[in-house]
């Protein structure tokens, strides 16, 4: 059986909703929904705080949150966690290292993204490969895919206008940057790279040029 | 110790248990061990195919769940004393068994057989879940349409996820004439879209629906296209290097020019 996706604990100070962010996201959300209909409204008026979510985008980060407060919970990001002493969580991987890095935070994926596989990245990512008709990106930054893109990908997933999507083809694919969206049904002749990037308050698709 | 393929496609009706009975009596025609395990609870089908319906004693069911041994299960084929069916329940749902009962249960057959072959259900739940928990590798089995081949994209997703890497493609029920006249996707168009390995391509032919129906596997029909394919695709899984059939219905014309030695 898959490990649980979801798992809750109590502090003096209130609730830290841990997830398994390497788990789908719609059996997170299962998983919370399950853990809160088996509570039985032992939860309501708590204060809780979700840890593992750094590697979510911020609509999800919502919606968990959203599923939270229908059982009749307060958001209070103070929650501390680990309590106590902060030491070293088991997820190690996913702190930020000390020395300053050049650039910008991006998921680098080396392969093809196949129909019902999906990435979700706060920050910007960048496929090696294609992504394939159901297969959905959604980045918090820009994403770039270095191959065809037939899927849903999704830039500025918080809402930031000023990312873009970059893909050597496109064809059959939704893009949506922020909440604009558009479809692409045609398969332009193979040229340079195309670019989507939200000109005018709507999405539009042109030749890249450096 | 034996091999555990499981032949899966996602989408139904593209011919997984056509295509798993007929690898496994061309297996053991070959002289191989071989078990077929139709994974398929409650809508069995293979036992059918195979003629072997009213042979059922003992189902898959009721070796998970340690009522009897897998050795009582096992049918044995009326044509091969070295081809073995486990059927599956039929009064049972998938949920009658679990993925970890498959894996301990593959590990078990494995020992007694060269190939494990086990026909997938439909779908992309328990029941897939349980089919391709035992297994080492996997083939896929689409047709040339693009539901088909769409889903066989978000199996082999599945697959790679279960750390079943690099599984083969069986393209059924193939019309050549259809893709020279542009009305059907060819192998290329479906390879460049799934990006794996092709094991074979099987000709649409109703000497598969005709025997299927009689119980019988058009593999061991020597005078019949699809029977070819399935005994090619056969040796290439035992390890041999079968060139691809040419499926190119020859007509009239072309079979005098090789007769009279011009082609």
């Amino acid at each position: 059986m898959p490990r649980e996706a979801v798992n809750i604990k109590g502090t003096r100070q209130g609730l830290v909703i841990l997830f398994d962010a390497d788990q789908r996201f719609e059996d997170i959300k299962a998983g919370l929904k399950y853990k809160m209909d088996s509570s039985r409204g032992f939860f309501i008026g708590a204060r809780f705080t979700l840890y593992g979510s750094n590697r979510l985008v911020p609509t999800q980060i919502k919606e968990l949150e959203a599923i939270c407060a229908e059982y009749g919970l307060i958001p209070d990001p103070d929650v501390p966690w680990p309590p106590g002493k902060p030491k070293q969580s088991r997820r190690v991987e996913s702190t930020p290292l000390k020395r300053p890095l050049p650039g910008e935070p991006t998921l680098l994926v080396k392969r093809t993204l196949r129909s019902g596989q999906v990435i979700t990245h706060p920050g910007h990512i960048t496929v090696l490969g294609d992504i394939h008709p159901g297969a959905e990106v959604v980045a918090g930054g820009s994403v770039l895919v270095m191959g065809t893109c037939s899927g849903f990908i999704q830039a500025g997933a918080g809402g930031d206008t000023t990312t873009c999507i970059m893909a050597l083809t496109i064809f059959g694919a939704q893009l949506r940057i922020a909440d604009k969206t558009i479809g692409v049904s045609d398969k332009r002749p193979p040229g340079s790279p195309l670019i989507a990037r939200i000109k005018k308050n709507q999405v539009v698709i042109s030749e890249y040029e450096l | 110790m034996g091999e555990v393929i499981v032949v899966t496609s996602g989408k139904g009706g593209v011919g997984k248990t056509t295509t798993s009975a007929n690898l496994g009596a061309g297996l053991a025609s070959a002289g191989s061990r071989v078990c077929l395990i139709d994974a398929d609870i409650g809508l069995r089908n293979l036992d059918v195919v195979m003629g072997l319906e009213n042979r059922i004693v003992y189902d898959l069911v009721d070796v998970t769940s340690g009522n009897c041994s897998f050795r009582k299960a096992l049918i044995k084929d009326k044509r091969f004393d070295n081809l073995f069916l486990m059927p599956a329940a039929q009064t049972k749902d998938k949920t009658a068994v679990n993925p970890a009962q498959m894996e301990a249960l593959c590990s078990e057959i494995k020992d007694d057989f060269d190939y494990v072959l086990i026909d997938c259900p439909a779908g992309i739940e328990q029941g897939f879940r349980n089919a391709i928990a035992g297994a080492d590798q996997a083939v896929v089995v689409t047709t040339p349409e693009v539901s088909a081949v769409r889903d066989a994209d978000r199996i082999i997703g599945l697959l790679e996820k279960e750390d079943l890497r690099e599984p083969k493609l069986i393209v059924n029920r193939m019309r050549h004439q259809m893709v020279k006249h542009g009305d059907m996707m060819s192998i290329d168009d479906i390879i460049e879209i799934l990006a794996i390995d092709l094991l074979g391509v099987v000709p649409e032919d109703e000497l598969v629906v005709v025997s299927t129906n009689r119980g019988e596997m058009v593999v061991l029909n020597n005078n019949s296209k699809s029977g070819q394919a399935y005994r090619n695709i056969v040796r290439r899984i035992r390890g041999e290097d079968v060139p691809m059939m040419n499926l190119e219905d020859s007509g009239l014309f072309d079979k005098i020019r090789r007769i009279i030695g011009l082609k």
